[in-house]
């Protein structure tokens, strides 16, 4: 019965059903022949959006709405297009370095690629990148944000194994710089064989510093972000908030740019934007709920793990749990579902439960990335504007980095848990 | 007939291990005539959707703190209030479905009210306070952010305690003690060990001021639905596992206070001059201000032996 | 339909400003005056539920709806306009069917509050109830008049 929601969900889906429908017509078929009350139909699509987490999404996604129309990203782009845009690959490098440094401000992917990514994407068609290749960069960027602290999906892994937080938040920066060295290698060489633009020549001190004033309050704000969350001044979800009014402060009194038109308009695509997104996380709880009860994960875990106890197969197996998983549910439903099923077995047979950590939280992540539930996919679609299609196209080599990546992962424990070691 | 039993708890806490064991039980007592199959670690959804879905029917039967059930009966927090049960031993006889006056009144308008009936109960650990410095009264809480879960009651308690009373979502704990948007919070030393809060806490004072006990509910249909037999058979499965649990529970803190030592934490008690008096009476006197309708409840609880 | 659609943007703006301030005035009470507001997180995530179902129909009206349109795109321009119409009856069947749920649901607990605030549950679920009914009737309307917006994905 499972395989057979699985499958109508998919069918729907392919068939180009709006997907919030293409989840929610076998559910709904699934509850009505079960006999299940209806009111879980209710409960259940109402309170899936009963987290405070996910309270960030709108937010940045309104940040990001807001900075582009006050004039904020400009002025970010034209201090880092000063500085960097000589390196082969020039905004694509500066796209996915500030997603390294938003990163350290945010807790989720989609808060990127619904922030930053709207102003690197805009920034970099301007700049005559293709439209396709700089949405490419955008969505493979955001994969690192939740990887490197702060990261919400790594909070909820810790909360449902009681793995230490603080460990798992360590054991995530390695492999973000990593990932984010090879994304930017792979940026250069694709940039260089296509010939695509950079700056005529590195910028004068004179010129770095011109560009630099107007862009600092800009600039500023991550650093202020991190900086108050490590004094304990407010917690992640809350710096989200804290970005917002900061941003409409500088834009107003310091830009001088920020209208009411302007606020407004930015409010409206932020409601409709956050309501297309969260609708379906709503609408995949009701479907994991499904799931959970015909024991889909477990008879799924229970299959592979008859495969082998070897730990180093195990993760592999992990791996593909996780990446499969990953396809179809949204980080947290996953991490919900799967996790407490397949993790026990595994660190049973040896394996680092903070390790386990990484690499389930970097194949959901690189799950954003694949149709055909891909939020990420979805959301930088429509802020570029291509089709699903067009945007795979160029992803395709942006997968060799990440995927390598999770190679070095799973194969180096040693490389992640170096740095939780210190507090071991 | 097939039970969904739901829960919150995570692999290795004494409540999963409650819930695997009375399904066990149950089957094997009623002959495999109920058989239950546990959702654990929040599958079929959080705390709120658990209790609902009871309500509701979708899920047969859970369980979690008593002050769960509050949004159908608010007086059921009563069994979650600070200072009130003398011991572990009294706080699982004072929450027996079977004979304890104060649950059988609150039972009815469970009933009543939400279709909703508690059949059996979990002994889950004393709470303990674990701070970032020595804590031995209320004056060294004075005016300090500690975290509050975000209820009423705790946020009357952490009153009571002195502090600033600081409402932090359990999965924005560890990040918020961490960075010392609270300094201080309070939980048993299962989950202070299990969540390693000991990276980020260098002390724990042992004030055991909450027993905390979980309610174990059904949805009244499914109940009434069962023979007389069978539900008596599934009570005493209950009654037995709830045993146990305080069992469990006493056996791993001895080895937990150890672990926390090994860990570096610094454990104060009563013979460390922990004030046991110092917080008792005024968290006592901020639940009672802040709650009237708890009083005869209290007495109740008090009146069990 | 204009109005009705000015009101609901007008709703969904002002839920959104609140989910920004509220965080926002929890942490200015919580440092500054050193008395944070309990049930603000409680309150914030009420929001939340709002703003995403109250501006479910703006979505919908928009055709803003996710979607992976590609294959349908390529098909035989008979069969594309009977999937078009087989979605648009479904879409108005299952937004119709969960509003039906959530009125049931209402109906049957009305006594349930949020733990802290005592915000009554009935009031989350009137959002789930509003926005999925609201769809609904966006639905219908598009039988006769189609959404320009015919992009293979979009938000
Ligand atoms: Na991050
Ligand atoms: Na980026």
């Amino acid at each position: 019965m499972g395989i057979v929601i699985i499958l109508a969900f998919l069918a729907l889906f392919i068939l180009g059903f709006p997907v919030v429908y293409a989840i929610l017509l076998p559910s709904i078929v699934y509850i009505l022949v079960e006999g299940f009350p209806l009111g879980l139909l209710a409960q259940r699509v109402t309170y899936a959006l009963d987290s405070f987490p996910l309270v960030a999404v709108p937010v940045f996604i309104f940040v990001g709405n807001l900075m582009n129309l006050s004039g904020v990203t400009d002025r970010i782009f034209r201090f880092a297009d000063t500085l960097v845009g000589r390196a082969p690959g020039g905004l694509a490098q500066v796209n996915i370095f500030s997603s390294l440094i938003f990163s350290g401000m945010s807790g989720a992917a989609l808060a990127d690629v619904g922030g930053l990514g709207k102003i690197e994407i805009e920034a970099m068609r301007k700049r005559g990148f293709s439209a396709p290749f700089s949405a490419a960069v955008t969505a493979s960027s955001a994969v690192v944000g939740p990887i490197f602290p702060p990261s919400i999906p790594l909070i909820v892994y810790g909360s449902v194994t009681s793995v230490s937080t603080v460990q798992l938040l360590l054991a995530g920066i390695v492999p973000a710089l990593i990932c984010v060295a090879l994304l930017m290698l792979t940026a250069a060489v694709l940039s260089m064989r296509h010939a695509m633009p950079r700056a005529e020549r590195w910028p004068t001190l004179g010129e770095v510093w011109v560009s630099l004033l107007p862009a600092l309050p800009a600039i500023l704000a991550p650093v202020l972000m991190i900086a108050g969350m490590l004094v304990g001044l407010f917690t992640p979800t809350e710096a989200a908030a804290v970005t917002a009014v900061y941003v409409i402060l500088i834009s107003a009194l310091i830009y001088g740019e920020l209208t009411w038109a302007h606020l407004w308009n930015s409010m409206l695509a932020t409601v409709r934007s956050t309501s297309a997104i969260l609708i379906i996380v709503a609408a995949a709880a009701l479907f994991g709920w499904i799931l959970a009860v015909e024991q889909v994960p477990q008879d799924f875990a229970a299959l592979i793990l008859q495969l082998s106890t070897n730990p180093l197969v195990l993760l592999l197996i992990a791996n593909l749990i996780f990446f499969i998983a990953g396809m179809f549910l949204d980080s947290t439903t996953a991490t919900l579902l799967v996790v407490p099923v397949i993790a026990p077995p595994m660190v049973l047979a040896g394996v680092d439960p903070v390790h386990l950590g990484i690499v389930a939280i970097f194949n959901l992540m690189i799950g954003l990335l694949t149709p055909p539930m891909g939020l990420s996919l979805f959301l930088v679609c429509s802020i570029a504007d291509i089709s699903l299609r067009q945007l795979l196209r160029a992803l395709a080599p942006f997968y060799v980095p990440l995927l390598l990546t999770l190679g070095v992962i799973t194969f180096a424990p040693d490389l992640v848990l170096w740095l939780p070691s210190f507090l071991r | 007939e097939e039970l969904r039993y739901a829960h919150v708890g995570s692999e290795g806490d004494i409540q999963t291990q409650y819930a695997a064991e009375a399904a066990a039980g149950i089957a094997e007592a009623t002959g495999g005539e109920v058989t239950v199959k546990v959702f654990p670690a929040s599958q079929l959804g959080g705390v709120a959707e658990m209790v609902d879905g009871v309500r509701l029917g979708s899920i047969s039967m859970g369980h979690h703190d008593f002050a769960s059930l509050a949004r159908i009966v608010p007086d059921v927090a009563v069994f979650n209030a600070p200072f009130i049960y003398r011991s572990a031993e009294q706080a699982l006889a004072a929450t027996d479905p079977d004979s304890s006056p104060a649950l059988q009144e609150i039972n009815a308008k469970l009933i009543e009210e939400g279709g909703v009936r508690i059949i059996g109960r979990i002994y889950r650990g004393a709470r303990h306070i674990s701070s970032n410095f020595e804590v031995k009264s209320p004056a060294d809480l004075k005016d300090k952010p500690f975290r509050a879960v975000p209820l009423d009651l705790w946020v009357s308690m952490v009153k009571g305690f002195g502090a600033t009373p600081t409402p932090v979502e359990v999965s924005e704990l560890p990040t918020a003690l961490m960075t010392g948007l609270v300094v201080g919070q309070e939980n048993p030393l299962t989950m202070i060990s299990a969540n390693k809060l000991y990276e980020v806490q260098s002390h724990v004072a042992m004030t055991g001021h909450m027993h905390s006990v979980l309610a174990v509910f059904v949805n009244e249909d499914v109940w009434q639905a069962l023979s007389e037999d069978n539900r008596a058979k599934i009570t005493k499965v209950l009654d037995e596992k709830a045993d146990e649990s305080l069992r469990w529970a006493q056996e791993s803190e001895a080895g937990l206070v150890e672990e926390l030592k090994e860990n570096g934490m610094t454990v104060i008690t009563e013979a460390d001059g922990l004030d046991m008096d110092a917080f008792r009476t005024p968290v006592l006197d901020q639940i009672r201000a802040d709650f009237p309708d708890f009083a005869p409840y209290i007495e109740q609880i008090a009146a069990v032996e | 339909m204009k109005l009705a659609r000015r009101i609901v943007e007008i709703a969904s703006v002002f839920l959104l400003g609140a989910l920004v301030f509220v965080p926002f005035a929890q942490i200015i009470m919580r440092s500054v005056f050193g008395a944070p507001i309990v049930g603000a997180e409680e309150f914030t995530r009420f929001l939340l539920i709002c703003v995403v179902f109250i501006s479910f129909p703006l979505v919908v009206e928009a055709g803003e709806n996710i979607v992976m349109g590609d294959l349908r795109k390529a098909m035989p321009d008979l069969f594309r306009r009977f999937l078009d119409l087989l979605t648009s009856l479904s879409a108005i069947f299952i937004a119709g069917l969960v509003a039906y749920a959530v009125l049931g649901t209402i109906g049957k607990n009305l006594n349930n509050a949020t733990p802290t605030l005592k915000i009554p549950f009935w009031l989350f679920l009137g959002s789930t109830l509003f926005g999925f009914a609201a769809a609904a009737v966006v639905h219908i309307v598009h039988l006769r008049r189609p959404p320009q917006k015919a992009t293979s994905v979009s938000i």
